[in-house]
């Protein structure tokens, strides 16, 4: 049996029943990410995590024990916007090269709480600014299932790592489909969900008003579970919500609607596909797969219709002037004074503010620093930031209008296959990358929960492949739920969230977690835990 | 958008430009707000700016005492710490 590509839930029976210990599961996927050849994992400190693996182990054993988290002795990896205690957070910027948080974010303590066990810490673009981890400072992440692509991002690192069995499970954020494209493109299953539903305590902030963390994972089932523990109201966070707790797994047993039954489970559910995201700009086997995804949630019982999105190329002048302008508001807490990066070169308080974020930020990020800037600035501030801002509420409306047709919305996450990595390309025209988030960013405007099923693969244009490809499911607010039941369907019927990348060939890509233990550990081999991927 | 502008734009941000910067930002910042005034085709009169996804009104925490961490805890990242306090370049000749 191999247990790292093996689901949270298929881990929860194999520590249960005692074939493994949370200390060995933990070691286990250790020794994966000091070996890591994608360059996915910042940061892994085993002393610190096996303590973790020890205390929720004790958990398991305790003969008075009530505990009734699933979670328990389960392995996860954290996003590096999200700050843990112990663990370096960098936020993928040299502004933040050493830091360590002297807290832990809101989700990471839930999920401690909960018995989890942090592996470390995952690459990202720097201060989640990006759409193919690309803009890290500490090194490109490669995608599993061909290196020489880029991951998706800016949650590449974590969607790398799931993909590659270096975890069975990682959090991430998505300001307008970080969470989604990469999952897309590494072939996992990712959810963001309502704005508002997972506190922002603790999440390096980059866009205040779309920022929303949430799990990556295998399969729906799982996400259901880190949903369950991330979610709910948090009074640090202004704009957490308060609304009753509820089990996001509830769907994926009950009934989706009424007239279901067992052969046909999305019998009246109705399926909107916005005209928009299938035009010209969708690639053709993108396009494939999804078509092929669809047919198939037809045979299961859903009733697909056309729906309209008509402000959709708006979504991205409107993200691009919004995220900026709270990205350059956000970031200015980078002075050089209090943490972070500091210039050696500083005479005087105005040289160490410009000459300590000239040095520490990235050039993605300067960009938009300076963009957002621009258009918070006076004569420009109605024309751009206010204009954007009534943008965005016609695109809320436009979501709302094609709900009143539909239950969900799907389509594509992202108009290509994963792209190569072409290191002269990192400074190309920044308006191609942007231009690939067109159909995650409207969801992002509006607050509305969406996420990411792996639905097939396609082959490049230049034969590359297989490569993966992720079916986009939109939600009205709070129902994340139901999302994940209907996700959960199409898993029942399909099996390529099941799919696994080809073993690395051994090669070190990158130098990462440094420190790590590299010991074999004697039980990998006994139960055969590294028997398939191992890089 | 012109090497003045962008200079402003600088200071404005707090960030230092080299004469490289320079080359790279005023193309790759111009491009991006031309394009931006791609918002302008859309007729928005009468239309209530969206700040945010939920109409929420800020509400006040209870007022517990609770515990932070130390400021030993807080100081730690500091750059240059002295005493207890932040060390910054001289600001009063």
């Amino acid at each position: 049996m191999d247990l790292r590509f093996s689901e949270l839930h298929e881990l929860r029976r194999a520590l249960d029943s005692g074939m493994v210990s949370a200390e060995e599961l933990a070691q286990d996927y250790l020794d994966a990410l000091a070996r890591d050849p994608y360059g996915a994992v910042l940061a892994i400190d085993p002393d610190r995590t096996l303590a973790q693996a020890r205390a929720a182990q004790q958990r398991l054993d305790s003969p008075a024990s009530e505990d009734t988290s699933p979670l328990v002795g389960l392995p996860i990896l954290h996003k590096d916007v999200i700050v843990t205690q112990g663990w370096p957070t960098t936020a993928g910027s040299k502004m933040l090269e050493g830091y360590r948080s002297p807290f832990d974010a809101e989700l990471v303590a839930r999920l401690l709480a909960e018995g989890m066990v942090c592996l470390g810490k995952a690459n990202c673009d720097e201060f989640a600014m990006g759409s193919a981890n690309l803009h890290s400072a500490y090194g490109v992440c490669r995608n599993p299932w061909d290196t020489e692509r880029i991951p998706g991002g800016s949650s590449g690192g974590s969607a790398a790592a799931v993909a590659a069995g270096l975890a069975p499970a990682a959090t991430g954020t998505d300001t307008g489909g970080s969470i989604r494209q990469p999952a897309a493109m590494c072939g996992i299953t990712g959810i963001k969900p309502t704005y508002g539903r997972v506190s922002r305590w603790g999440l390096v902030a980059y866009a205040s008003s779309l920022d929303q963390a949430g799990p990556m994972a295998r399969s729906a089932a799982d996400c259901a579970w880190l949903l369950n523990a991330m979610a709910g109201h948090d009074p640090k966070d202004a704009t957490s919500l308060a609304r009753e707790p509820e089990d996001f797994g509830r769907f994926l047993q009950a009934s989706l609607s009424n007239s279901s039954g067992p052969d046909r489970p999305l019998s009246g559910i109705r399926l909107g596909l916005p005209r928009q995201y299938f035009g010209p700009g969708l690639s053709a086997p993108v396009r494939a797969a999804i078509d092929h995804a669809l047919a198939e949630l037809q045979l299961l019982g859903a009733e697909c219709l056309e729906v309209d999105l008509p402000r959709t190329e708006l979504s991205i002048p409107a993200y691009y002037v919004i995220a900026p302008a709270e990205a350059s508001s956000n970031l200015s807490r980078f002075d050089g004074v209090r943490y972070g990066h500091r210039s050696a070169q500083a005479q005087d308080l105005q040289s160490l503010y410009r000459n300590s974020r000239a040095e520490g930020f990235g050039p993605e990020v300067r960009r938009r620093i300076l963009v957002g800037t621009f258009v918070l600035s006076h004569g420009y501030y109605d024309a751009y930031y206010l204009q954007a801002q009534k943008v965005r509420r016609l695109i809320a409306q436009d979501f709302l209008a094609a709900f009143d047709q539909c239950d969900f919305i799907v389509g594509p996450v992202s108009p290509t296959l994963a792209w190569g990595i072409d290191a002269a390309g990192q400074e190309k025209d920044p308006l191609a990358d942007y231009l690939a988030d067109i159909y995650t960013l409207g969801a992002s405007l509006a607050g509305l929960p969406a996420m990411s099923v792996p639905c097939g693969f396609g082959h490049a244009s230049d034969g590359a492949g297989p490569l993966p490809v992720g079916l986009q499911i939109i939600g009205r607010q709070f129902s994340e739920a139901r999302m994940l039941g209907l996700a959960h369907r199409y898993q029942q019927a399909t099996d390529w969230h099941r799919r696994c990348p080809p073993p690395a060939a051994g090669r070190a890509l990158t130098a990462s977690g440094s420190g790590a233990s590299s010991v074999p550990h004697a039980f990998a081999a006994e139960a055969g835990l590294a028997a398939r991927g191992a890089p | 958008m012109d090497a003045t502008e962008l200079e402003k734009l600088a200071t404005l941000s707090r960030l230092a430009l080299t004469d490289q910067d320079r080359n790279d930002l005023l193309p790759a910042v111009s491009a991006i707000l031309a394009w931006a005034d791609g918002l302008h085709q859309a007729p928005t009169s009468g239309v209530t700016p969206m700040a945010h996804p939920h109409d929420l009104a800020l509400r006040l925490r209870d007022d517990q005492p609770e515990t932070l961490p130390s400021r030993d805890a807080l100081m730690a990242n500091a750059p240059q710490a002295s005493h207890g306090l932040f060390v910054v370049p001289r600001v009063v000749e």
